[in-house]
């Protein structure tokens, strides 16, 4: 489904990636972790387009997107969630979910009949909503939404889009210990149904969701493997499990 | 077209480029750590350029003129900054710009109302009249003074930022301000502080283009829509950027519209020339800015984010 | 699906007393102001426009005066060589507005904050600098226009006339902006304002979003210049400065950028105000009178601070709050700063 080639990326005279081959099994939750600064997010901008490798190529279904900016990327069915909830505060929830579901449709160069008024489109957004379990939220202004939901709509958007490859960065970062639970669970659900790329810091998230790990480290993929694999693996712990016992 | 002329020319454009430095330093600081864009801030020229100008009615010292511009816009931008645009740090550019749109319509007005609405006039001191034989060149003294003044406090300003503590915390609110608040320093009076340096730079450039420009309601307004093209093209938050910045848009402007009239005859048919000329030459520092910003979108120098 | 209708009566009450302007005029006698609210109703009209892109876009355009000045130089020079009809002054203004407006938004759309104000405004005094070097045309000094446009069905030597034309003008264009700001383009525009990289993640190609809106806003501008032209009877690069560019901003940020009305309530405090401590006797001590009618620049430039500073969302919230949750206006973000505050939906 995606493979990487010899990807390379430079920033003057440092190396943040650096000859990264990797290849993705359709349905896998992949798991990309390692120190901080070892360039994963480097990583995950490149697949998603918004950096332009110095060198290498990504691959995806079969066609170069290297050169694929990334809303094309998009509609190919690469989906993205981004470190930071950004939902689009002003707007109620179903606005949010509708943005997310209107592209694939076609174009939006529609001037004069109200968004909300498309009852294929609004229909979609509403069920999104509902899996996600927002449905009562539907027509409240997201900033009224607690931190929990706005990550809950978040994802619904990211799904409603339809992708078959999802880029998660970090989506359970400054959570509570419940909040992320929970999201766990919704990340459970996803395998299967959904090829992953998950960037995460939290140990216990990584251990429980991942099929395969790949450990990042100087730009560079250490090893990649499954999750006993990795946990038995000597160096990596030596190069990072080692220091992360205190970040985790 | 001499290489006496060019040289002339070449030293005005330093000159304005001095100038227009002494704008910028402290516009591109008070942007660069504070987010806070100042449109008023060509409002601290007039002013600085009115008030030194009027002491220098009253005394006939040129010493007294300048300090009394210096030390005029310095306090009322400490007052405006306290006042009025402290509210709007945290608020969007939109309501910064809207404040200090307002503040420019204020200003104008206040000084029309004070001195009337002719120009004010005021020659240079005869201990700098007259002109100075550089290598055989003629050049006006007391634009050289400019460039002496402006140049003595690029290196004062140099030195402040980097060997005095203030300066380090400056230098630090410019890369990473959130920061500098974070360790405990007093983040009011340091914005104050800027400020208010900025603001008396401002005043100083003003008065010292009164004997050569004139004074009048409104005269801030050019000098800042200059002052924005060098910011921009030196890198927003770089005092370095705008000291280069400077020198690059003053001796760009000055050059090109001393020289592409001349020029453009040369390259196009006679008519068009005529007419076009003097449109090329306003425009072309737009096209330099342009040209930068399309290459190096961030600016010629910018600061390195942390 | 609810909706956040503000119950407000403030639109219809100040379109209807607009409408109903030229018979007030008529009544007391006063023909000037129906030119001095035809101008104020042509400048809300252009940031009307101008709030396309400024406040539902998110793009800071310094330099929109020069689309205005696209319209009057188009009736301008055609009026000027013998072509006085109306419909072709519409058309080419138009025409050429859009033609600037492609290649002009593309340049500038690769840019964004402090630097994509100041390319704007860098084209806008090219533009400037390009009218003044039409000595065919007045030069700095501009010319008259010999006579207005002719439309066929009326003729606008009447101010009335003209008057109306403009208010409709207005209306449409209001009415069009209000379904405008909610279609799928609306929304997309507004969601590229909050969040483009969101957008881009989601699939949209946001330049091509921003670039329609831009030039949208662009041919707003020039039917503004158009009537304009027909107003004053005169085309000048005075048109064309920053300072006009400024203005329409001063009046969108004013009147309230969340809102598609808003500019029109801050075209209105603005020149109004003005008008009104010009020509008001106005009861103050120590010869403050005379001074504030000569110099009124003094009392408006603290009226802009007092609302900048005092008020989120500009006047318009003012006006509608109280209805619902009154929630500051989304500002345009420019720079860095991330857009923090929830906004308004927007109402007329």
């Amino acid at each position: 489904m995606l493979t990487i080639e010899n990807l390379q990326k430079r920033f003057g005279g440092l190396t943040v990636t650096d000859r990264v081959n990797l290849s993705l099994v359709p349905g896998e939750l992949h798991a990309l972790i390692g120190p901080n600064g070892a360039g994963k997010t480097t990583l995950v901008n490149q697949l998603a387009g918004e950096i332009a490798p110095s060198a290498g190529r990504i691959v995806f279904d079969g066609a170069d997107i290297t050169a694929q900016p990334t809303w094309r990327r998009a509609l190919l069915g690469i989906g993205r969630s981004f470190q930071i909830s950004s939902v689009f505060g002003e707007f109620t929830a179903l606005q949010n979910v509708l943005l997310a579901v209107q592209p694939r449709r076609g174009h939006s160069f529609r001037f004069w009949r109200a968004a909300e008024s498309n009852e294929v489109l609004v229909a979609r957004a509403r069920q999104a909503l509902h899996e996600a379990g927002l449905a009562t939220h539907a027509d409240q202004p997201v900033a009224r939404l607690s931190h929990g939901e706005m990550r809950q709509l978040e994802l619904a958007m990211t799904l409603a889009a339809e992708p078959r490859l999802l880029l998660l960065d970090e989506p359970m970062a400054g959570m509570s210990h419940s909040d992320a639970e929970s999201v766990i669970g919704v990340l459970r659900g996803l395998k299967g149904r959904y090829t992953t790329v998950l960037i995460e810091h939290d140990m216990d998230a990584v251990f429980a969701l991942a099929d395969r790990i790949s450990v990042l480290f100087y730009g560079r993929i250490l090893v990649t493997g499954t999750v006993a694999d990795i946990r038995s693996n000597p160096v990596v712990r030596d190069a990072y499990l080692g220091h992360d016992e205190r970040n985790a | 077209m001499t290489l006496e002329l060019f040289l002339t020319q070449l030293l005005n454009g330093v000159q304005l480029g001095m100038l227009l430095f002494l704008m910028s330093a402290g516009l591109t600081l008070v942007f660069g750590i504070m987010g806070f864009l100042n449109l008023a801030h060509g409002s601290f020229y007039m002013l600085g350029a009115y008030l030194g100008v009027t002491a220098w009615q009253a005394t006939d010292s040129f010493v007294t003129a300048l300090a009394a511009g210096v030390g005029a816009s310095l306090l009322i931008g400490v007052v405006i900054e306290r006042l009025v645009l402290l509210r709007l740090y945290e608020r969007d550019h939109l309501y910064q710009v809207l404040a200090t749109l307002g503040l420019i319509l204020f200003f104008n007005d206040v000084v029309r109302i004070v001195w009337g609405p002719s120009s004010l006039f005021m020659t240079a001191p005869q201990w700098l009249g007259g002109a100075v034989d550089l290598l055989g060149l003629s050049y006006p003294a007391y634009r050289l003074a400019i460039v002496t003044v402006g140049a003595a406090v690029a290196v004062a300003t140099w030195w402040l930022m980097h060997h005095t503590r203030v300066g380090m915390l400056i230098r630090a609110g410019a890369t990473d301000a959130a920061m500098v608040s974070a360790l405990g320093v007093n983040i009011r009076r340091l914005n104050t502080l800027v400020f208010g340096l900025g603001a008396a730079l401002a005043g100083l450039a003003g008065i010292m283009a009164s004997p050569i420009l004139s004074v009048q309601s409104g005269m801030g307004e050019p000098v800042l829509i200059l002052t924005l093209v060098v910011i921009v093209t030196g890198g927003i938050g770089s005092v370095r950027g705008a000291f280069f910045g400077a020198l690059i848009v003053g001796m760009v402007d000055t050059i090109g519209r001393a020289f592409l009239p001349v020029l453009l005859p040369h390259v196009l048919p006679d008519a068009t020339a005529k007419s076009a000329g003097p449109t090329v030459a306003s425009i072309f520092i737009y096209l330099f800015m342009a040209v930068v910003l399309a290459i190096r979108p961030r600016g010629l120098f910018p600061v390195k984010h942390g | 699906m609810a909706e956040f209708r503000k119950s407000t009566v403030a639109a219809p009450v100040v379109l209807i007393a607009l409408a109903a302007v030229p018979w007030l005029a008529q009544a007391l006698g006063q023909d000037y102001y129906v030119t001095f609210l035809a101008r104020v109703l042509i400048l809300a009209l252009a940031a009307i426009g101008l709030n396309l892109v400024l406040g539902f876009g998110g793009m800071v355009s310094m330099g929109h005066a020069l689309y205005v000045g696209v319209g009057v130089y188009a009736v301008g020079i055609l009026a000027s060589n013998g072509v006085t009809s109306g419909w072709v002054h519409v058309a080419t203004a138009l025409l050429v507005a859009a033609a600037l407006a492609v290649p002009l938004g593309l340049v500038c759309l690769r840019t964004s904050g402090m630097a994509f104000i100041m390319i704007t405004l860098a084209f806008g005094q090219m533009a400037y600098y390009g009218a003044v070097s039409l000595r065919d045309y007045g030069g700095d000094d501009g010319m008259a226009i010999p006579r207005r446009s002719d439309f066929g069905l009326f003729s606008l030597e009447d101010n009335a006339v003209l008057y109306w034309l403009i208010f409709l003008a207005l209306l449409l264009t209001l009415y069009t902006m209000q379904r405008l700001v909610r279609s799928p383009f609306g929304m997309v525009l507004r969601g590229i304002r909050i969040n483009p990289r969101r957008m881009a993640a989601l699939g949209y190609p946001t330049l091509r979003y921003q670039l329609v809106a831009y030039v949208l806003s662009a041919l707003v501008c020039a039917l503004a210049g158009v009537l304009l032209a027909n107003l004053a009877r005169y085309m000048s690069p005075s048109y064309l400065q920053w300072q006009v560019s400024g203005e329409l901003v001063m009046i969108i940020v004013l009147g309230g950028m969340g809102a598609v009305i808003g500019p029109l309530y801050g075209a209105l405090a603005l020149l109004v105000l003005e008008e009104l401590l010009v020509s008001l006797p106005l009861p103050l001590p120590w010869g403050l009178d005379v001074i504030v009618a000569q110099h009124p620049m003094v009392v408006v430039g603290l009226f802009v601070v007092a609302v900048a500073i005092g008020m989120k969302g500009g006047l318009h919230s003012l006006l509608t709050r109280g209805a619902l949750d009154p929630r500051p206006a989304c500002a345009g973000t420019v720079t860095s700063k991330p857009a923090t505050e929830p906004s308004e939906e927007p109402a007329c």
